[in-house]
């Protein structure tokens, strides 16, 4: 127990050090997390009157970003599965990375959550009178802060382990824990999308293709952030990143994002030829409705994007080194970052169900606590990789001393 | 370039010791940013209308006559109609009763409805006479469907009470909202709309441009939903 | 041996160490001078960054014995009474009202229900403001529970209604108007979507918040097809802030006093509201008040389960429907239109061509 302590105190002062570009990094993002942290403040004093939310659009984007996060902490299960079910070598290797990019997603998701609450200083009732199972919003915490925990124990075991040098006992402490974590991450993701798809109030939601569509353009975009991740961890420490590795998951970007765009054709054509009362939130996304079309624009280039994306991922790559990954990877990011939450959350809202339309548009302090989230987010993550590389290196165990501490001794 | 080294963000150059010295000056900084810079989260003033309680009046809109019926100035119906005793009931006939504007469709004879002998009583199609504390039971006479609605609650305002069997239950008569002599009510001017937070500017409805096709009738009318609304502002008294 | 040097020295001891540089040897002064200044800078940016708390109120921030208290189901008559105090204190402080508020229960054998007869309404708006007087729902921002709709002749569709009407007398005669509110529905969505049970059915048929318990995640404003909850997203203001500056008792005029633990006690900033069919008045035997100041008697209210009732005759002898009935929601509230009376003149035609069709309702 005190070794463990210790473990967390050197952990601790690690993050701390490093070289002037992990200074800057860090830097920034702590300044953006500051300004998260004033605006959310400021929305304490102010109320979510703050935000650009109103009675008739109650949900805009922290809940966006939910979703979204969701599925990308969902999609770590896409490194888990061939690295332990199909024993993927390649995978094997940087899979630690995808379960501690899980850990502060749903951290992050569960800050957007808070954030978006109107009194969350009564959060504590959550634990007095618990809804469930009746409330979808009950599975939600539920499932999210299990795989929270789930995460913590595979990442924080292996981690111990190699600080221990110990052999860490996979039968009993890992593989239970990884087989459960592959199936409640599909379980996050779709217990989030029935929490928008139960409500038969809002027919843009009221459909079952919500949750394998939920499902699709999770398992695309959150691959392609592990992507651009594990290239950053392969570029910037000694961390060996399989190129293979890439290789694989852009098949699973491929296979999921041709899913996705499969069942939105399919979501479309059902809409649009049948003409129901459906269409007019979809008729208000893709078109608008007489002079309010704000979110027509974005979801045209969400389309663009998200299309282009898919053909360079199609294109063949032999030797064009990673670029072409890369570019799609980040375009998927984005793409489906408005689709799913510009696209998915806000227009299900226009019109209300009373027929009155009235827009959403973000202010600049919702703004700014969003990226204040995010921003916090890369900073755990930036420390969790931090520390987890010296460790499994060998670099930073109980009887040996890391390099930055060998340095500053030196000069004490 | 040292791969080995630099990778591990190890620091080991007097760039490095530079950044890190910068760290405690850049958040002094951003302090000052923070304070100085980042513009107010206020929300804009909405300003919206305001009802004042006086204009909430839950009185009944008119007073209906009670039986005796009681004419202006503390009259009798009578005292002047034992003398006075026009020949016809004609609506041209009444000099005296000057406020009363008759516009009760096919009913336009005083004596359809007040009894030529006694004033103060009301006379049936059957040529009995009712008080006037019974007149519901001569507008039933034409307005059976709405007396039967009436009778049952379906028509007419009861206030005080839900319950029937509530002291307080208490249901308006025919002439406490309806004028006997022109029972259409007049329009009103309604009160202000709504006025939501950040609901912008709103005209018309939700989409005017599937309402095209979704309003069976819009085709009967040649500009549509703008045209009615038109319409709708210079017509006033219909009926 | 090494690692004991370790943990004497280096930026994490000189960040939380109170020494100065000739305290400890290890440590150098410009690796201390490095780590003070960026502890300096950090807490300087954090105290920046959470300074706007220094406007948070007693509105706000819950006393211990609000934050201790229990849900409203659970809470005892003693705990109740407390409960009580602590709010007819806090309107005092505020309002400068003694308001005299109870826990009004629900009556046995009584499930209320409602009827607007849509021949009838005018689209004057008299209800929606007499509720918002009545049941103290703030004035800036505006939060109003009913929504009074316009709606083209031809359609009950009511993506067709025009929520903003602006006429300077109403009724329009090519339209007819359909107020809207909590429809109370037997098999409440919103009820069941919410994740602490804050919300919930009563015995008489009345689905009410405890608004010390919700925690504002506005998931029952989405789950609702009636568009009928509203959400604090400011602290509630009864007048607005210029009317506040010209006279500062304005406030405590427009307090309706008579309140109820469930109904019309006043709301904080951060939580849901939504019509309660006027509970602390239907409770006692009295009407709403959106009925009560309805001047063409469109609105009805009354006991469904006491066969002799209003609205159970209504039942009974009335074409009823309720809106989006395709969603099973079975609510409590119920339109209907008269039958076209005989001796009712022609609608006029219509102003551009056509000839006027017949409308489902009675002409005025």
């Amino acid at each position: 127990m005190r070794e463990y302590l210790r473990f967390l105190v050197r952990c601790f002062r690690l993050s701390f050090v490093g070289d002037w570009r992990y200074y800057t990094w860090m830097l920034v993002l702590t300044c953006i997390a500051l300004l998260g942290l004033n605006a959310y403040c400021k929305q304490l004093v102010s109320g979510l009157a703050t935000t650009g939310m109103t009675d008739q659009v109650s949900w805009g984007l922290y809940i966006a970003n939910f979703t979204y996060l969701v599925g990308m902490a969902a999609a770590a299960v896409m490194l888990v599965i061939p690295a332990y079910v199909y024993r993927n070598e390649d995978l094997h290797e940087v899979v630690i990375f995808g379960e501690l990019l899980a850990v502060a997603v749903i951290i992050m998701c569960l800050l957007f959550v808070t954030v978006d609450l109107g009194s969350p200083e009564r959060f504590i009732h959550l634990f007095l009178r618990f809804n469930f199972p009746l409330s979808m919003l009950t599975w939600d915490v539920i499932v999210l802060n299990g795989y929270l925990l789930i995460n913590l124990h595979i990442t924080g075991y292996l981690i111990y382990s190699a600080y221990r040098k110990r052999e860490p006992n996979k039968r009993l402490f890992l593989v239970p824990f990884v087989l459960v974590a592959i199936v409640w991450a599909i379980s996050i993701h779709t217990v989030t999308a029935f929490l928008y798809s139960g409500l038969g109030g809002r027919p843009f939601w009221n459909h079952a293709i919500i949750a394998p569509r939920f499902i699709a353009s999770a398992f695309a975009a959150g691959p392609a952030f592990i992507v651009l991740t594990l290239q950053v961890i392969g570029r910037f420490t000694t961390h060996h990143v399989p190129v293979n590795a890439l290789r694989l998951l852009r098949q699973v970007i491929i296979v999921a994002m041709t899913i996705n765009v499969f069942l939105l054709i399919s979501e479309m054509f059902t809409e649009f030829y049948t003409g129901a009362d459906h269409l007019l939130s979809t008729h208000y996304l893709y078109f608008g409705l007489g002079e309010h079309r704000a979110l027509v624009p974005w979801i045209w280039s969400a389309v663009g994007i998200n299309t282009t994306a898919l053909v360079l991922l199609y294109l063949p790559q032999r030797n064009r080194g990673l670029w072409l990954l890369n570019t799609a990877c980040v375009m998927l990011i984005v793409g489906i970052w408005i689709e799913k939450g510009m696209g998915l959350i806000v227009p299900a809202f226009i019109p209300t169900p009373l027929g009155e339309v009235v827009e959403y548009l973000p202010t600049l302090n919702e703004v700014l606590v969003g990226l204040g989230i995010w921003a916090f987010g890369l900073l755990l993550y930036t420390i969790m990789v931090r520390i987890t590389v010296p460790v499994l290196k060998g670099d930073l165990t109980v009887d040996t001393l890391h390099p930055t501490e060998v340095a500053r001794m030196a000069t004490a | 370039m040292e791969p080995a080294r630099r990778a591990e963000f190890v620091p080991h150059g007097m760039g490095d010791t530079f950044a890190g010295l910068l760290v405690g000056p850049v958040l002094l900084g951003m302090a000052l940013v923070i304070l100085f810079v980042v513009p107010d989260a206020r929300v804009p003033e909405a300003n919206p209308p305001m009802v004042q309680r006086s204009s909430l009046s839950t009185a009944p809109l008119r007073a209906a006559l009670t039986d005796p019926p009681v004419a202006s100035l503390g009259h009798r119906c009578n005292e002047c109609h034992i003398i006075i005793q026009p020949r016809d009931g004609r609506p041209e006939a009444i000099n005296y009763h000057r406020n009363i504007v008759l516009r009760h469709g096919l009913n336009n004879n005083c004596y359809n409805c007040h009894d030529r002998e006694n004033r103060e009583r009301l006379v049936q199609h059957s040529g009995a006479t009712i008080g006037y504390d019974e007149q519901a039971l001569l507008c039933a006479q034409c307005h059976g469907r709405v007396y039967r609605d009436w009778t049952r609650g379906a028509h007419g305002k009861t206030v005080g009470a839900w319950n029937p069997r509530d002291p307080r239950y208490r249901r308006f008569v025919c002439t406490e909202c309806h004028d006997p002599h022109a029972p259409m009510l007049d329009g009103i001017a309604p009160l202000p709309g709504p006025h939501t937070l950040r609901m912008g500017k709103q005209t018309g409805s939700a989409h005017e441009g599937l309402a095209e096709k979704r309003n069976p009738l819009f085709h009967w009318s040649e500009h549509g939903e703008e045209a009615e609304a038109h319409g709708g502002e210079t017509e006033g008294g219909h009926d | 041996m090494s690692l004991r040097i370790f943990e004497g020295s280096g930026v994490g001891a000189s960040t939380c160490g109170r020494g100065g540089p000739g305290a400890r040897l290890g440590v150098t002064r410009r690796s201390f001078l490095r780590a003070s200044v960026g502890a300096a800078g950090g807490m300087a940016a954090f105290a920046a960054a959470i300074s706007p708390l220094r406007e948070l109120t007693s509105e706000h921030i819950p006393s211990l014995e609000q934050f201790l208290q229990k849900h409203y189901k659970e809470m005892t008559p003693d705990e109740m009474e407390a409960a009580l105090d602590r709010i007819r204190e806090k309107v005092e402080h505020r309002y400068k009202v003694r308001p005299n508020i109870r826990d009004i229960k629900p009556m046995d054998g009584v499930e209320f229900i409602y009827a607007l007869n849509l021949s009838r309404c005018i689209g004057c708006r008299r209800c929606v403001h007499a509720c918002v007087a009545e049941n103290n729902q703030s004035r800036d921002p505006e939060i109003q529970y009913i929504r009074v709709l316009e709606m083209p002749r031809g359609t009950t569709d009511i993506n067709q209604g025009n929520h903003h009407y602006d006429r300077a007398t109403v009724p329009d005669e090519n339209h007819f108007y359909m107020p809207i509110q909590c429809h109370q529905c037997a098999n409440p969505p919103c009820v069941k979507v919410c994740p602490v049970e804050a919300t919930w059915q009563e015995p008489d048929g009345i689905t009410v918040i405890d608004y010390d318990w919700c925690i504002g995640c506005r998931y029952c404003e989405a789950a609702c097809p009636y568009w009928a909850r509203r959400f604090n997203f400011q602290q509630p203001k009864l007048a607005r802030p210029d009317e506040i500056a010209a006279d500062p008792n304005i406030e405590a005029s427009r307090l309706n006093p008579e309140m109820s633990y469930l109904s019309n006690r006043p709301r904080r900033q951060g939580v849901m509201e939504k019509c309660h069919f006027c509970l602390h008045r239907t409770r006692q035997g009295r009407m709403p008040a959106c009925l009560e100041i309805c001047p063409v008697g469109a609105r009805k209210f009354g006991n469904v389960l006491d066969p002799n009732s209003d609205v159970s005759n209504i039942l009974k002898t009335k074409r009823v429907f309720v809106l989006k009935a395709e969603l099973g929601t079975l609510p409590r509230f119920f339109y209907y239109f008269d039958e076209r009376d005989p001796t009712a003149q022609d609608l006029p035609a219509m102003e551009h061509g056509g000839v006027a069709p017949k409308a489902p309702e009675e002409s005025r």
